[in-house]
């Protein structure tokens, strides 16, 4: 019977240059490799005390914080009372509705994104160029994007201009400052800049879907339209439920930087939102506890969500591929 | 694809994919050169007609803001982005090995609550977050800042890594283990090679998080020396909201570098994405 560290050591000392000199561990299995649980956690020790240091105690502290009240320098535990608070706030409220309405801009997102990977995989010329630029919005930071699009939309702005100069004069409006628009003025924004994110993800999935069945359907005289939708989306499905999951959680929980440069939440709380709500209350006001409250419902509502999604993925992999 | 034209894709179909392509790609670039062509102008002539070529030139709305501090909050952004992304990229070669290789008892659950932590909103964490760090006294300094970032940007590196490492064929780490080599050295030599695109693809999103990131930057540095670029330009937008080109052509400045690396980092960044997403 061969042992393998009898075959190790044959092998070794006639073909293979030796990487350090030192005879093979006969503990090696024959897999290869050294299941090494005590070095495994070593290894894995520095990154879990960092979670644990940015993650785990906050959210332990965000807990204990929402439930209690602080009065001068006494402290007292108040059960739920925050969590009550919070849900009878009109402004917190406002905030739940416009996240949720604001959810309207993930079948866009979704819908644009596609729409450019498709159109981008079939392009051949300067395809480097035209996904470059289409990247672009993507890569902008919050703070820029901001300031250009907080000017711009200003009554005098740029964008108002160039209707003018289109000829589009009419459609003139305060497109942040007027409470019926600024909601899906900043709604256009994070289309804008999330669509382009999509096209990138679309993009790369639609590389390495085989090519003979569009190419087939292409044969057999199908139209654009048909093709895709029935031949190139069905084999992008997982991608595409991804997406839409990562969408709606960013709608829901990682908006806060565009409601914040773009309206502050105004006017008059038509743009306020779960996470500005928390910010407010947590460094604008001085209700950290409530702020805290808040922010655990956020949270619930986001696992929510995840539950949603790994039950959405199991009945997709079990349907039809 | 030209395959397409030779199998008969019409002329008009053609035309209007590079219209609509040229439509989109217009809207995604017009915020940007308009910046850019505001930011040479000057405020009151910018407050007189906002959508005009600039007639006269200027740099300086540059000069000006690089004297306002972005030139420091731009070396600031430098150290805080590579301080994060070396963080988070070392940890999550250290832990995909140990989860891969080692396989200690729990990996595949500990794993994937990791990975679960992606969804967590930052806005969550800030307020316990900033009491911890004011705690340990880092508030205002860029550690605190660079441990939150390679925090966040750890679940996604380690979730990359690990599906990276997955595809590596086991006989690669016999041969290395069979000759003897440390894990550290297979590490190195085996992994870090074969996960390139990967890796690439993991150090371009990491660091245009940490560069682009607002609020963390802002809460935690509060406006001191060690202010980061986009926290430093929200400053700026604030102080000096009527003078538009200037705020403009600090935002510009923020952006060179990054159009620089997507620029030079595009293909092979999509080739790491086609790389991920192949698997699933």
């Amino acid at each position: 019977m061969v042992t393998p560290d009898a075959r190790a050591s044959t092998i070794r000392k006639t073909d293979r240059p030796s990487w350090s000199g030192r005879a093979p561990d006969p503990r090696r299995t024959r897999r290869g490799g050294l299941p090494d649980p005590a070095l495994g956690a070593i290894y894995v020790l520095p990154a879990l005390a960092l979670l644990a240091f940015v993650y785990a105690y906050p959210i332990y502290r965000l807990a204990r914080l929402s439930r209690e009240q602080s009065l001068g320098s006494q402290t007292l535990d108040v059960g739920w009372l925050n969590y009550e608070l919070v849900l009878d706030d009109p402004v917190f409220r406002t905030a739940v509705r416009n996240s949720i309405a604001l959810l309207a801009c993930v079948p866009f997102m979704t819908a644009v994104g596609m729409l450019f990977a498709l159109l981008l995989f079939e392009q051949t010329r300067a395809r480097g160029l035209v996904l470059f630029l289409l990247m672009i919005p993507f890569v902008t930071s919050i703070a820029v994007t901001g300031i250009a699009f907080a000017n711009a939309l200003t009554l005098n702005g740029a964008f108002n201009e160039t209707l003018d100069a289109i000829g589009l004069g009419a459609l003139r409006q305060d497109w942040l400052g007027n409470p019926d628009l600024a909601l899906s003025s900043v709604g256009a924004v994070i289309v804008w800049q999330q669509a382009s994110f999509a096209v990138v993800i679309f993009y790369a999935r639609v590389l390495s879907v085989p090519a003979q069945y569009t190419e087939a359907a292409l044969l057999d005289g199908a139209g654009w339209w048909r093709r895709h939708w029935h031949v190139t989306l069905p084999q992008m499905r997982s991608s595409i439920v991804l997406y839409v999951c990562y969408a709606a959680i960013t709608i829901l929980a990682w908006i806060f930087p565009y409601v914040f440069i773009l309206t502050r939440g105004g006017p008059a709380n038509a743009t306020t939102t779960t996470d500005l709500y928390i910010y407010d209350n947590a460094f604008a006001g001085t209700q950290a506890n409530l702020a805290g409250a808040a922010a655990m419902l956020l949270l619930a509502g986001t696992a929510a969500l995840v539950v949603a999604f790994l039950v959405l993925r199991r009945a997709i992999r079990r349907g039809p591929r | 694809m030209s395959r397409l034209e030779r199998r008969g894709e019409s002329r008009a179909g053609s035309a209007a994919r590079v219209a609509v392509l040229a439509f989109g790609a217009f809207v995604a670039v017009a915020p940007l050169v308009y910046i850019v062509l505001t930011s040479f102008r000057e405020s009151h002539a910018y407050f007189a007609s906002p959508l005009s070529l600039p007639t006269d030139p200027t740099f300086a709305n540059y000069r000006r803001a690089l004297d306002l501090d972005v030139d420091r909050w731009f070396v600031s952004s430098i150290i805080v982005s590579a301080g994060a992304v070396l963080l988070s990229t070392g940890l999550a070669l250290l832990a995909g090995y140990a989860f891969v290789r080692l396989r200690f008892p729990g990996a595949g659950g500990l794993l994937t609550v990791i990975v679960g932590l992606m969804l967590i909103p930052p806005i969550v964490l800030l307020v316990p977050l900033f009491v911890v760090m004011s705690d340990v006294g880092l508030i205002g300094h860029r550690l605190s800042v660079v441990l939150a970032y390679a925090a966040l940007t750890f679940p996604f590196s380690v979730f990359m890594v690990v599906r990276s490492m997955d595809a590596i064929p086991q006989q690669l780490f016999e041969t290395a283990a069979m000759d003897g080599a440390r894990h550290l050295q297979v590490l190195r030599q085996v992994v870090v090679p074969l996960a390139r695109p990967v890796l690439i693809t993991i150090l371009i999103v990491n660091t245009l998080f940490a560069w682009n990131e607002l609020l963390i930057a802002s809460v935690f540095l509060q406006g001191g020396d060690s202010l980061t670029l986009q926290a430093g330009l929200a400053l700026l937008e604030g102080r000096f909201k009527t003078e538009v080109p200037l705020v403009f052509a600090g935002a510009v400045l923020s952006m060179l570098p990054i159009l620089g690396v997507v620029a030079i980092g595009q293909r092979q960044f999509v080739e790491g994405m086609v790389e991920g997403s192949v698997k699933g």
